[in-house]
């Protein structure tokens, strides 16, 4: 135990040193900061009206209720629509009034914006509409880039582990390793444990910005604790197949999209490619992880999810580790 | 100096293939191409409309959303099952009818409170979709011009190609070209470039050369084997190339801040991460706020979009900005490589 706690207080010291733990635990922070500060806009958008200012003061009134409008020229609508945005060019002319779009813009979309003007040109009511709420608040959009920071805190927590132990290659500092005393499932269990209590620390912190208080953290830490198999089995797969910092990075954008890009993925594909994604670790993480912050229920329970994200890194980490040791030369 | 280039072009190639650059790009374009091809759907597998009941005596509106093709399994039996299957799928609405086609009344029911913009937008829709089925033509008040012809919707596997030229092709550069820089500072190679005949804009265009290279292979193959060989190639591989050599700019531009990968790597990812900001506008694309239109990866991809799928929209007004950046970069990157990396005492 006492040689696991010296090479974690020994990359704990390097990571003082050139900031890193600063680095680590305040970026993904400050990135979900500023995603917590745009998400709201993006769900309250409406549609979009460029207006030639000739338009009546009253069309204009009635159209800021379905979104944003700009007044411009009537000669400056053509090349205002042709704009990258989504907008419709509204022109009123002798009571009557031409929606103008690009031609590219999706079917559903120009229904709804003819609707629009249906209705506020119409003086006739055809149905008596009432919204309710169940009152489950809440944001999908939110809710999975919860989730989707968390597993990159958790991947960033691996990294920055799995490039110590490239540096260690690259500066043959794992010679010295190799002839100590330590073994490799102590060296693993060292470099498991400072990235799972960093990652997990940072993933509390992304928690606290996106989703406040109104989650269980206790299941959460839960959660993330048991996902450590999995943050050990990222850092040693950097480690362990790179010898120097452009193979390290080779092998993260390589990971980068398996751990986080296809559990995302896969919540949005029908039911019937799931099945694909079963043998991912991590898409058990992000199920277990689903049922912490999403308001609807999932297929597979917390518990479930959580034990299969274990077992499955378990397994990995076994098959993996022998390896590993091999490739940093440990005992 | 040509030769020079050239020598330097070359040793980066070795170096960054020698490192399993080469089989972590194969692997990734194979997974890519499994997924576009066999597992993304077509098209979204959603009812748009949501879950119907109608509670009218007659059941006249179910029978008209029955004959205009609305799944039996939308179609529900009572409140509660209405709200049930809101509350578990939180994309969708809960339409409850009442009354009469001539009277009718509907209660919408959402998982949360949306915005008076979606809540009028719906309203709206409604009340078109009741004003057709009682036969009133509300059309007649205004017209619908098209600036080009309308294209056909994109199928949405394809869809997937412009986020992925963006985000995974062109970002190469950004990448690599820190790491290389990094590796170079640990391993002293740049102290002795520094007294070489090597001019700064030598070291610099040979890196991006090399993602520019890399970058095309990669995302020539990706759209081949995806879309196919029916579009403009001549566009889309400028654009590539105006894309690789930015993105390799702005990534030397960075790297020049820090001394080692582990110090760059979350300021890099964050400023990937908010490189993909633009793909939200991309998923709605009523969400398009000025600042969001500053990232270069927002008019990348409006690019990538119309070259794949072009609906006949004039590129240069999205070029010459785009071209004007890349040497802006240039001229910054310079400065900063030849004012930081190729004087200090590293």
């Amino acid at each position: 135990m006492n040689r696991i706690l010296n090479l974690i207080r020994q990359d704990i010291a390097t990571a003082l040193r050139d900031n890193l733990i600063i680095y680590m635990l305040i970026a993904p922070l400050l990135i979900a900061f500023g995603m917590k500060l745009f998400i709201p806009s993006v769900e309250q958008a409406g549609l979009s009206f460029a207006v030639a200012d000739s338009a009546s003061h009253q069309l204009v009134e009635q159209l800021q209720a379905y979104g944003t409008v700009e007044l411009i020229k009537e000669s400056e609508l053509q090349g205002r629509v042709e704009k990258t945005d989504t907008i419709a060019g509204i022109i009123e002319k002798d009571n009557r009034i031409t929606i103008i779009f690009e031609g590219n813009e999706p079917q559903q979309l120009i229904e709804t914006y003819k609707a629009v003007i249906e209705e506020v040109t119409s003086k006739q009511s055809f149905a008596e509409i009432t919204h309710r709420s169940l009152g489950k608040e809440g944001s999908i959009l939110n809710e999975l880039l919860t989730i989707t920071m968390l597993m990159m805190a958790m991947l960033i927590g691996s990294i920055v582990s799995g490039f110590n132990i490239v540096a260690e290659r690259d500066t043959k500092a794992i010679n010295a390793i190799a002839v100590s005393p330590l073994t490799a499932l102590q060296f693993i269990t060292a470099r498991g444990l400072l990235a799972s209590l960093a990652a997990t620390a940072c993933a509390i912190g992304t928690s606290l910005i996106m989703a406040g208080t109104g989650i269980n953290y206790l299941q959460l830490t839960v959660i993330l604790l048991l996902s450590s198999l999995l943050t050990t089995l990222l850092a040693l797969i950097v480690g362990a197949s790179a010898t120097n910092q452009i193979g390290a990075i080779a092998m993260i954008k390589l990971l980068t999209p398996i751990y986080l890009g296809l559990p995302i993925l896969a919540f949005f594909l029908p039911d019937r490619f799931k099945y694909l994604f079963y043998w991912l670790p991590n898409y058990w993480q992000f199920q277990a992880l689903g049922n912490i912050y999403f308001r609807f229920p999932l297929n597979v329970s917390l518990w479930h999810a959580t034990l299969i994200t274990l077992g499955l890194s378990g397994i990995y980490i076994l098959a993996f580790s022998k390896f590993a040791g091999k490739k940093l030369n440990l005992r | 100096m040509t030769k020079g280039w050239f020598n330097l072009f070359r040793k980066d190639l070795v170096i960054a293939f020698r490192n399993a650059l080469f089989w972590v790009l194969l692997v990734t374009l194979a997974i890519m191409i499994i997924f576009i091809k066999f597992i993304i759907p077509d098209s979204q597998e959603t009812n748009e409309l949501g879950y119907f009941y109608d509670k009218s005596e007659a059941g006249v509106m179910a029978e008209i959303l029955r004959h205009s093709g609305l799944e039996e399994a939308y179609i529900l039996n009572s409140t509660d099952e209405i709200e049930a299957a809101v509350a578990d799928s939180p994309q969708s609405v809960g339409i409850i009818f009442e009354g009469s086609l001539e009277e009718p009344s509907f209660t919408i029911i959402h998982q949360s409170e949306i915005s008076s913009y979606q809540r009028k937008m719906i309203d709206a829709s409604l009340e078109a979709l009741m004003a057709r089925i009682g036969g009133v033509n509300r059309q007649g008040s205004y017209e619908v011009a098209f600036l080009r012809p309308q294209t056909a919707p994109i199928s949405g596997k394809l869809a997937a190609i412009p986020p992925l030229l963006a985000f995974e092709v062109l970002i190469l550069g950004f990448m690599f070209i820190a790491v290389f820089m990094f590796q170079e500072k640990e391993e002293g190679s740049i102290r002795a470039y520094r007294i070489s005949p090597g001019s700064t804009a030598t070291y610099i265009l040979s890196k991006a050369l090399v993602f520019l290279a890399i970058g095309l292979v990669y995302g020539l193959a990706l759209v081949m084997l995806t879309i196919g060989i029916k579009l403009n190639y001549g566009m889309l591989i400028l654009i590539l190339t105006l894309g690789s050599i930015l993105y390799s700019f702005l990534g030397a531009i960075v790297a020049v801040f820090f001394n080692n990968i582990s110090e760059w790597f979350v300021v890099g990812t964050g400023l990937l991460m908010v490189n993909m900001a633009p793909v939200i506008s991309h998923m709605y694309p009523s969400f398009s706020p000025k600042w969001i239109t500053y990232i270069p990866s927002y008019s990348i991809l409006s690019l990538f979009n119309e070259i794949l799928f072009p609906t006949g929209k004039n590129l240069m007004p999205w070029i010459i900005p785009l071209t004007l950046g890349t040497v802006a970069a240039y001229i910054v990157c310079y400065l900063l490589v030849d004012g930081k990396l190729m004087k200090e005492g590293h």
